[in-house]
C-alpha cells in the first residue's frame, strides 16, 4: 500500500533524484567511525544493506535517519555531505524504511479474520434480536477500536481482550433479556398531559423528580394552562412528561406517536445577542428526547449540550397561534419523554445579570426591564424579570403519547431465540434443536459439525444436572452470542464461498449480517454470479440499512469522529445552540447519499455548485436567504459562493481537520493530501523545532512556516503541505468564514494564495479547486483505495494494484459515478477473494 | 436507608475502571490471599495524569537541587518539598499531540503497541497485576469526563475510568445485602459455565483455521482465560465484608467535573487507607468543564498563543488541579501507616501529563512529579537534555518505580535501564 501511495504522490509532486544509494552514503560518511573495528557507540553500519531485510536493520536505518534529520551526524570534525546530499539521503532512506515497514506488516493479501467492530456488533446484534440499537447502543461502553489510517475494521488490528469479553458477556445477557417477549402483546394507549408541566414544591409533590418541580427562582414560566420554556437547560427549558414518571417510562419498546401543542413568542426580540445568545427572528426549535431518568447522573444544567438522552426529533415553531407537532418515534422500554427548547439560550442564569446590567447602563434600552428596576435586592428583581421578559419563549400547552404501534408480536428476534417455545412448555429435548436454529441465524450461515462444540455439551450438562430447560436454553443463547462464530468472520484463503461473500457484502453496505434474501442467494450459488451481485448491490442500497454505509464509510474516510473529539471552544456559541456538529455530519452524509443514489460523479467531492443544508448550517455558512429551510430537515441548496462547494467547503471537513480552537495550515494540508489526493505524509523527523503559536501578532503563521521551510529536511514535505492548508485558512475551526484572524485587528488579514509543487498557482480556494479538478482521476484513485480498504478490512498491498487499476480505469470510462464505484468494488477480483 | 435506594445494583461490581487485573496463574496460586499474613508494610502506587500538561514556564523550576525557587504550579505543594522530586527533560519520545498523551505511563505509542509483548501496558496496571487478588480491587481507575487515556492493560486496551464518585464509594464501602450477593454468586456461576463452553468451543474452531486466523483465535482464548481468572477473584471477594466508611456517603448528585476532582482524591486516599486497593489513578480530560472557574474552555486556554489573558485563565485551571493534588498529599501524609511512618511514605505518587506543552502539542519534556514512597527525594532533578547524547527515557523512571513497588523486572516500556540519576531504594 505504501508503494501505491508513494507512486500516487509522485503524480502530483516532483521528487529529488537520488544520486547515491543509502548504503553508499553510509559508506562515505559513517563507516569510518561505525565500521567493523571498534565501532563508536557500539553502532556498526558496515554490513547494512539497502534492502532492509530484518527488523534490526530497520532500526539501524531509522537511527541513521534520525541523526541525519537532526544534523547531529556526521560530527563537526568529520567529512560532511552537502545540504543536497543530506536531503537526498534522507529522502531515499525514508522511502526504503517505509517500503520495509509495509513489507513487515503485510498480511499477504488476506484479510485476517475480522472480529465485528463496535459499530458492526451493535447493528448485528440489533438486527438479529429486533432491538433498536439506534436508541440504545449495546456497545456504547466497549473499548475504542484500534485504527489503521483511520479504518477501525482492520482484521489484523482489531484487538480482543478480557475487558472486551467481559462486555460481551454483559451485553449478551442484557440484549437477550430486552428481546425476550413472553408477555402479552402490549396494548396501544393514549397518554395525555396538559399544562402546566411543573408542579409547586409541596408535600404532595415531594416524591417527584426535580424536573417536575417549579421553584421560585426557576425561569420556566408556568402560568394557567401552559409552561413557557426560555432556555435550553433542565431548569430553564426542558419539561418532562408526568404520565411516564411512575411507573417509570414506556411499558414496552416500540414506535410511539408524540404529539405536542406548542407556540412561540418573542422570537424577534430587542435584547443583545450577548445576553440571550439567540439570533433575533430564528424559529424556536422544539425537540423530543427519550431519557432513562435513573441513568442521568452528571452535568445537571452545566453541559453545553443539555438535552439528555436520545434525540427523537425536532420541529420548528415560529407562530404565536398554537399548533400540533407530531412525530412517530421509537422509544425503548423504561424510557421517558422530555420536551426541550433546543436552540434556546444555553445559559439563562448569566443572561439575567447581563440584562440587568445593560438596563442599568442605558435606561432606554429595555423599557420593560427599566420599569421593574428597584432597590430591593437582586433576587426579587430576578423574579420580576421572569414576568416581563420578552425574549424567545417556547410555549407548551399539551403533550400526548400514543402507542406502542406494534407490527409483529412477538418480534422476529424473539422467535429466532425461542421459536414457538414458551418457558412453561419447553421440554429438555427441545433445547438443543432450538439452540442450533438460533446459532445458525447468529453465525450467518448453516451450521457445520463442530460449530457448537463445547456449547452443546455445556447446555446438555446443565439439563442433566437438573437445570430447567428454559434456563439451559437461555444460557446457550448467551454463550452463542459470545462465541467466535458470532463475533468473528473468517474468510479463509482464496475464493470466498457464497456465505462469506454474502457477509462481506452486507458488512460493506449495511455494517451488519446478511438478510434472508442474501443467504438464499448464497445457498443456491446465485450470488457468485456477476449479474446477481449487481442486482443485490442495488437492492441493498435501496434498503434503509444502507445509510450505515454512508455514515461509517465517511466516518473512517474523513475521520468525522474528530468532530467533537476536541470540542470547539466556548466562543463558538452557535456551534452548540444550533447543534452544528450533528448538522455538519448530516450535510456530508446527505451529499454522499445523493451522489450514491443518482450515481453522480465523484468530482462533486472536489467541487460542486450545491450542497445539503438545514437552516442553522446555512446560517453558519453565511447564506442570506434561509427562509425556505428548516432546522429539522436537509434540503439541496444551490451555492453562489464557490469557496463552499465540494467537501473542502463543508463544515465537517473543516471542523474534523481543526482542533476546535484554532486552525493549522499544516494539519489541514495533511488532511487534504490524505483525504482528497490519496497521498500520505510521513511523520515529521524527531526534534524539528516546534512551531509555537503566537497570536500576539509579532509573526504570522505564514512567516513561521516560511521559516520552517528554510530547514532542508522540513521543506521537502512542507512545500507540498502548506499551500493546501493555507488555501483553507478563510475557514475557522468550525468552518465559518473569516477574513481576519482576529476581528479586532485589521492587520491580521488572511491570504490564501499559493503555489503547488507543480508550479501552478492559485489566489483563492475556488481557484485551487479548479486545479484539483484537473486531478480528478487521482482523486478517484484515492477514493477507490479508501473504499476497497473499507470493504476488505485490510490495508491494500502491492498485489492489489491490478484490482485498483482496473476499477479506476473502468470507473473513468463510466463517468466516475459513485454508485458505479461501489458496483466496481463489489465485482472486483479483490472483493471476491481473500 | 436513603443510601441503598440510590444504588443501582446492576452497577455493582461493574464499574468499568474498578478493574480486576490479571496475575498469571502461577502468581495467583502463590499469592492468593497473601494479605492475610501481613509482613512488611504494603507499597502503594498512585498515578495522576492530565490531558493538556502544565504550562512549562509556570511548572519547572530553573535551578537544580533542593534550593530552587518554587514556581507558579509547584508552590501549592511546596510544603512537601522534601517529599517530592520534580523532573526535567524526561519523556519517551512520543509524538502526535493529543493522540500521544496516552503514552505517558507506558512509554509505548498506542500505534506501536502491537509490536511489544506487553503492548502499551501502563505501570499502574503492571503494579496491579503484581498485587493480584491480595486486595479487593487490584486497581482503582478514576477520572473525569473522557479522561486522558491514562491506563492501558496487557492487551493494549485502554481501561476506561470510573467517572462517577458515587460508584466508587459504593464499590469501596457499600456491602451488598445477602439477596444481591446470592444473585452475584449465581451470575458468577453462570458466567463460569459460559466461559468453560467458550474455551472448548474456541479450541475446536481454531483447528479449522489458517495460521493468521489462528493467531486471532489465540487472542480470543487468552481473553476467555482472563475473564476466567476475574471470575475466580470475584468469587474470593464477593462474601468478604467491606470496611466501614469514615465519611458521609457520596451520593449521585450530578457533581460537576470540578467537584469530582476532590471527591476522587478523597476516595483514592480512603481506598489506600482501607487497603481496598494498592494502585489508584485519576485522569483529567481535555473537555474539563470549568463552569464557575473561567470563561473560556480548557482546550482553548491551552492554545494560549502567549496571549496574557488566556495564560491567566490557564493558570487558574492549573492552580485548581495543583491545589487538590496538594490536599491529597496532605491527606495521606496525615494517615499513620502500619509502622511509625505515614501513608504517604509508603505510597509513590506520580503526577504529570503525557503532554509537554499544550500550545505546541509537544509530547516532549513532560511535566513529572514523583512524591512520597519514603525515597530520598532530590528537589528538582534535571536529566541530560533530550536532544543530546545522554538522553534518559522516562521509562527508566517507571522501571525504577516498579522495582520499588516490588517487581523483579529489568525492562519496562522504552527503558534502557533503571533510572540512574536517583536511587528509589
Amino acid at each position: 500500500m505504501r508503494l501505491l501511495i508513494t507512486f500516487v504522490a509522485l503524480l502530483l509532486l516532483p521528487v529529488v533524484v537520488v544520486a547515491q544509494s543509502p548504503s553508499q552514503f553510509v559508506k562515505t560518511y559513517c563507516i569510518k567511525c561505525h565500521g567493523a573495528t571498534k565501532p563508536k557507540a557500539e553502532r556498526r553500519f558496515d554490513q547494512l544493506d539497502d534492502s532492509i531485510a530484518t527488523q534490526d536493520s530497520l532500526e539501524a536505518w531509522q537511527e541513521i535517519l534520525d541523526q541525519l534529520n537532526l544534523s547531529s551526524m556526521p560530527p563537526k570534525d568529520a567529512r560532511q555531505p552537502t545540504v543536497g546530499q543530506r536531503a537526498a539521503a534522507v529522502d531515499s532512506i525514508t522511502r526504503s524504511i517505509r517500503e520495509a515497514q509495509a513489507r513487515f506488516k503485510s498480511s499477504g493479501g488476506h484479510a485476517v479474520t475480522r472480529r465485528l467492530n463496535k459499530v458492526e456488533y451493535r447493528h448485528t446484534l440489533g438486527d438479529l434480536l429486533s432491538l433498536n440499537t439506534v436508541a440504545v447502543d449495546p456497545a456504547v461502553d466497549f473499548p475504542a477500536e484500534a485504527r489503521v489510517a483511520g479504518f477501525d475494521n482492520n482484521g489484523q488490528k482489531l484487538i480482543t481482550s478480557g475487558l472486551l469479553l467481559g462486555h460481551y458477556l454483559r451485553a449478551a445477557e442484557k440484549a437477550m433479556t430486552a428481546a425476550t417477549h413472553f408477555e402479552p402483546r402490549p396494548e396501544m394507549r393514549t397518554l395525555v398531559q396538559q399544562g402546566p408541566f411543573r408542579f409547586p414544591k409541596t408535600k404532595k409533590n415531594q416524591d417527584r423528580a426535580a424536573i417536575f418541580i417549579q421553584d421560585k427562582f426557576m425561569p420556566t414560566i408556568t402560568a394557567g394552562s401552559y409552561s413557557d420554556l426560555v432556555g435550553a437547560t433542565p431548569r430553564d427549558g426542558i419539561i418532562a412528561f408526568a404520565p411516564l414518571e411512575k411507573p417509570a417510562g414506556v411499558p414496552a419498546s416500540g414506535h410511539y406517536t408524540v404529539r405536542v401543542k406548542a407556540a412561540a413568542f418573542g422570537l424577534v426580540h430587542h435584547y443583545s445577542y450577548r445576553a440571550v445568545q439567540y439570533r433575533s427572528g430564528d424559529p424556536a426549535v422544539l425537540q423530543f428526547n427519550a431519557v432513562q431518568r435513573s441513568k442521568i447522573t452528571s452535568n445537571g444544567g452545566q453541559s453545553r449540550n443539555p438535552m439528555r438522552g436520545t434525540p427523537l426529533g425536532i420541529h420548528e415553531v415560529s407562530e404565536e397561534i398554537p399548533r400540533w407537532f407530531e412525530q412517530r418515534v421509537w422509544i425503548d422500554k423504561g424510557y421517558q419523554l422530555e420536551i426541550g427548547f433546543s436552540n434556546g439560550n444555553p445559559r439563562f442564569k448569566p443572561t439575567r445579570r447581563i440584562l440587568l446590567a445593560e438596563a442599568r447602563e442605558d435606561a432606554g434600552l429595555y423599557p420593560e426591564i427599566t420599569a421593574i428596576l428597584a432597590d430591593d435586592g437582586v433576587d426579587d428583581f430576578l423574579r420580576r424579570l421572569h414576568k416581563v421578559y420578552q425574549g424567545p419563549r417556547l410555549r407548551i400547552y399539551e403533550v400526548q403519547l400514543i402507542g406502542p404501534h406494534i407490527d409483529q408480536w412477538p418480534s422476529v428476534g424473539h422467535q429466532r431465540m425461542y421459536g414457538d417455545l414458551r418457558p412453561e412448555n419447553i421440554r429438555p429435548q427441545d433445547v438443543l434443536p432450538q439452540l442450533r436454529r438460533f446459532a445458525a441465524a447468529a453465525y450467518r450461515r448453516p451450521l457445520r459439525p463442530g460449530d457448537l462444540a463445547g456449547i452443546e455439551s455445556m447446555v446438555q450438562g446443565k439439563l442433566e444436572s437438573g437445570s430447567k430447560p428454559f434456563e439451559a436454553l437461555q444460557l446457550g443463547i448467551r454463550t452463542v452470542l459470545c462465541s467466535p462464530g458470532f463475533l468473528y468472520r473468517p474468510e479463509g484463503e482464496g475464493s470466498l464461498d457464497g456465505y462469506q461473500l454474502a457477509s462481506r457484502l452486507s458488512y460493506f453496505l449495511w455494517s451488519s449480517a446478511p438478510d434472508e434474501e442474501l443467504l438464499k442467494r448464497a445457498a443456491d450459488g446465485a450470488l457468485l454470479k456477476a449479474n446477481d451481485l449487481n442486482r443485490q448491490v442495488d437492492r441493498m442500497l435501496a434498503d434503509p440499512r444502507s445509510t450505515r454505509f454512508a455514515e461509517n464509510f465517511l466516518r473512517v474516510w474523513l475521520k468525522l469522529d474528530n468532530i467533537g473529539e476536541q470540542p470547539p471552544s466556548a466562543e463558538f456559541i452557535s456551534y452548540y445552540t444550533d447543534k452544528l456538529a450533528e448538522a455538519m455530519a448530516a450535510e456530508t452524509q446527505h451529499f454522499f447519499s445523493d451522489l450514491l443514489e443518482r450515481n453522480g460523479s465523484v468530482r462533486n467531492f472536489i467541487d460542486s455548485d450545491y450542497t445539503f443544508l438545514n437552516r442553522p448550517l446555512a446560517h453558519h455558512y453565511g447564506i442570506k436567504d434561509v427562509s425556505k429551510l428548516s432546522a429539522g430537515s436537509f434540503q439541496r441548496v444551490a451555492l453562489k459562493d464557490r469557496n463552499r462547494g465540494g467537501l473542502l467547503g463543508q463544515g465537517s471537513f473543516l471542523t474534523a481537520s481543526a482542533n476546535g480552537v484554532d486552525t493549522s495550515p499544516v494539519v489541514r494540508g495533511i488532511y487534504l493530501l490524505e483525504k482528497m489526493l490519496g497521498s500520505s505524509v510521513p511523520s515529521p523527523p524527531p526534534d524539528v523545532p516546534e512551531i509555537e503559536p503566537d497570536t500576539r501578532g509579532a509573526t504570522t503563521i505564514r512567516q513561521q512556516l516560511a521559516k520552517h521551510r528554510e530547514i532542508a529536511t522540513c521543506a521537502e514535505c512542507h512545500r507540498k503541505i502548506d499551500p493546501l492548508g493555507f488555501a483553507l485558512e478563510n475557514f475557522d475551526a468550525v468552518g465559518a468564514w473569516r477574513d481576519l484572524y482576529d476581528v479586532k485587528k485589521k492587520e491580521t488579514v488572511i491570504s490564501v494564495g499559493g503555489q503547488l509543487p507543480s508550479g501552478e498557482s492559485f489566489a483563492s480556494l475556488a481557484e485551487l479547486k479548479l486545479l484539483l479538478l484537473k486531478r480528478e482521476s487521482q482523486f478517484a484513485r484515492g477514493l477507490v483505495e479508501k473504499m476497497l480498504t473499507y470493504a476488505l478490512g485490510r490495508e491494500l498491498e502491492i498485489t492489489d494494484r491490478p484490482s485498483v487499476d482496473k476499477i479506476v480505469s473502468e470507473l473513468g470510462k463510466r463517468g466516475n459515478g459513485l454508485r458505479d464505484l461501489v458496483r466496481l468494488v463489489v465485482s472486483s477480483e479483490a472483493f471476491a477473494r481473500n | 436507608m436513603k443510601i441503598k435506594q440510590q444504588i443501582d445494583r446492576r452497577h455493582f461490581l461493574r464499574g468499568a475502571g474498578i478493574s480486576l487485573a490479571l496475575p498469571t496463574l502461577a502468581s495467583l496460586a502463590s499469592r492468593q490471599l497473601s494479605a492475610a499474613k501481613p509482613a512488611a508494610v504494603p507499597k502503594r502506587l498512585v498515578c495522576i495524569g492530565n490531558s493538556l500538561g502544565y504550562w512549562p514556564d509556570g511548572f519547572f523550576p530553573t535551578v537544580a537541587g533542593q534550593n530552587y525557587q518554587t514556581t507558579q504550579s509547584l508552590k501549592f505543594i511546596d510544603h512537601h518539598r522534601k517529599k517530592f522530586t520534580v523532573f526535567s527533560n524526561l519523556d519517551d519520545d512520543a509524538t502526535g499531540g493529543h493522540s500521544g498523551v496516552g503514552t505517558f505511563l507506558s512509554g509505548i505509542k498506542i500505534k506501536e503497541a502491537a509490536g511489544f509483548p506487553e503492548k502499551n501496558m501502563t505501570l499502574d496496571q503492571r503494579a496491579a497485576e503484581h498485587v493480584g487478588s491480595a486486595t479487593r480491587y487490584p486497581s482503582l481507575v478514576t477520572g473525569v469526563g473522557e479522561g486522558s487515556d491514562l491506563c492501558w492493560n496487557r492487551s493494549g486496551v485502554r481501561i476506561p475510568p470510573v467517572t462517577n464518585p458515587a460508584r466508587v464509594f459504593e464499590a469501596l464501602f457499600v456491602q451488598a445485602d445477602e439477596s444481591v450477593r446470592k444473585s452475584q454468586r449465581y451470575r458468577i456461576g453462570q458466567n463460569a459455565s459460559i466461559i468453560d463452553a467458550l474455551l472448548e468451543n474456541a479450541r475446536a474452531v481454531k483447528g479449522r483455521l489458517n495460521p493468521a486466523d489462528r493467531n486471532k483465535l489465540d487472542q480470543y482464548l487468552t481473553s476467555v482465560r482472563d475473564v476466567e481468572k476475574q471470575l475466580q477473584m470475584s468469587e474470593v471477594w464477593v462474601d468478604r465484608p467491606k470496611p466501614k466508611p469514615t465519611i458521609e456517603p457520596i451520593l449521585d448528585t450530578g457533581q460537576s467535573h470540578l467537584e469530582c476532582i476532590p471527591l476522587f482524591y478523597q476516595l483514592m486516599a480512603l481506598a489506600l487507607q482501607t487497603d481496598s486497593t494498592r494502585v489508584a489513578s485519576l485522569e483529567t480530560p481535555v473537555r474539563l468543564t470549568l463552569t464557575g472557574l473561567t470563561e473560556m474552555g480548557y482546550h482553548g486556554l491551552s492554545h494560549h498563543g502567549k496571549d496574557p489573558e488566556r495564560l491567566k485563565g490557564l493558570a487558574k485551571v492549573e492552580a485548581y488541579l495543583l491545589k487538590h493534588f496538594a490536599a491529597f498529599l496532605d491527606q495521606i501524609s496525615d494517615v499513620p501507616a502500619e509502622d511509625d511512618k505515614s501513608l504517604l511514605d509508603h505510597t509513590l505518587v506520580i503526577f504529570g501529563s503525557g503532554m509537554g506543552n499544550g500550545s505546541t502539542h509537544s509530547n516532549k519534556r513532560l511535566p513529572v512529579v514523583m512524591a512520597g514512597g519514603g525515597i530520598p527525594h532530590r528537589g528538582h532533578l534535571i536529566s541530560p537534555d533530550r536532544d543530546g547524547s545522554g538522553r534518559i527515557p522516562l521509562s527508566n523512571l517507571w522501571l525504577s518505580a516498579l522495582q520499588w513497588f516490588g517487581l523483579e523486572i529489568d525492562r519496562f516500556g522504552k527503558s534502557t535501564g533503571t533510572f540512574s540519576l536517583m536511587n528509589l531504594g
